[in-house]
C-alpha cells in the first residue's frame, strides 16, 4: 500500500474524517434542509389547493351573483309591472270617481239653478199679484166717489140678503 | 206706591163699565156717512148686533164696503178685505 503512495493511517484518518463529515451533514445539514425542501413543498400544495379552492369559490360567488342579479331583474320587472297595473287601475278608478264628481256637481247645480229659477219666478209672481192689486187699490181710490161706494155698500148688503142670488 | 183702595175700586168700577160699553157697542166704519136706511139694513142682516147702540165711524182711507167690530168681533165687508183675499189667494196658488 506504500507503494501505491497509500498511508493506511492517512486513509484511516480520512475514513473517519469522511464518516465524521457524513454524519455531520447527515445530521446537521441534510436533515433540517430536506425538511425545508419537504415543508416548502407541503405549503405550495397548500397554496394550490387554496387558489383552487379560491377559483371555485369565486366561480361560485360569480354565479350566486348573477343569479341573485338575474332574481332581483325578475323581482323588479314584477314589481314594475305590478305598479304599472295598480297605477292604472287607480287612475280607473280615479277618473271614473272624477267624473261622478262632475257628474253630481252638474246635477246640482242644474237642480240648485232650476231651484232659483222657481224662487225668482215665485217672487216674480208674488211682487206682480202684489203690485198689481196696489195699482188696483190707487185706481180705486182715485176712481171710486161717494155715490160708487153707496153703490158698492148696496151691492154688499143685497148680496148678505140674499146669498143664493150669487 | 200705596193707592187708596177706595180711589182703584173706583176705577176699576168704571174700567168695567167702559169695557161693558164697548162690548155692548157696535162700530160700523165706513168711507163716507151711512144714512139710516143703510144702517137699518146692516142690521138687519146681522141680527145679533140688532139690539146693541152703534157708533158709525168714518174713515176716508177705506175704498168702500163696510167694517163692522162689536166686542172682539170683526166683520170685514171691505174692498181692501176683498183684494187682500184675492192677494192671499194667489199667494196660496204660487
Amino acid at each position: 500500500m506504500e507503494k501505491l503512495g497509500i498511508d493506511p493511517k492517512i486513509l484511516v484518518a480520512q475514513l473517519i474524517n469522511f464518516g465524521l463529515f457524513t454524519f455531520i451533514f447527515v445530521k446537521f445539514i441534510a436533515g433540517p434542509f430536506l425538511k425545508i425542501i419537504e415543508n416548502e413543498k407541503k405549503k405550495d400544495q397548500e397554496r394550490a389547493l387554496l387558489a383552487e379552492r379560491v377559483t371555485k369559490q369565486e366561480a361560485e360567488l360569480a354565479n350566486l351573483e348573477k343569479e341573485a342579479k338575474e332574481k332581483i331583474r325578475k323581482d323588479m320587472d314584477a314589481a314594475v309591472a305590478q305598479v304599472r297595473k295598480e297605477t292604472a287601475e287607480l287612475k280607473k278608478e280615479l277618473m271614473h270617481q272624477a267624473q261622478q264628481e262632475a257628474h253630481d256637481i252638474v246635477e246640482n247645480a242644474q237642480a240648485s239653478m232650476k231651484e232659483t229659477k222657481l224662487q225668482f219666478e215665485r217672487e216674480l209672481k208674488d211682487k206682480l199679484t202684489t203690485m198689481s192689486v196696489l195699482i188696483v187699490k190707487n185706481a180705486l181710490k182715485a176712481y171710486l166717489d161717494e155715490n160708487m161706494q153707496k153703490s158698492v155698500t148696496d151691492r154688499i148688503l143685497k148680496e148678505l140678503s140674499n146669498p143664493q142670488a150669487n | 206706591m200705596k193707592v187708596d183702595p177706595v180711589l182703584l175700586q173706583e176705577f176699576q168700577k168704571r174700567l168695567e163699565e167702559s169695557q161693558h160699553k164697548m162690548t155692548q157697542k157696535v162700530f160700523i166704519t165706513s168711507a163716507y156717512k151711512l144714512d139710516t136706511a143703510e144702517i137699518d139694513r146692516i142690521l138687519a142682516v146681522f141680527p145679533q148686533i140688532r139690539d146693541k147702540e152703534y157708533e158709525n165711524i168714518v174713515d176716508k182711507n177705506l175704498l168702500g164696503g163696510i167694517i163692522i167690530r162689536f166686542g172682539s168681533k170683526v166683520i170685514d165687508l171691505s174692498i181692501e178685505e176683498t183684494l187682500d183675499s184675492f192677494l192671499k189667494h194667489i199667494y196660496e196658488i204660487n
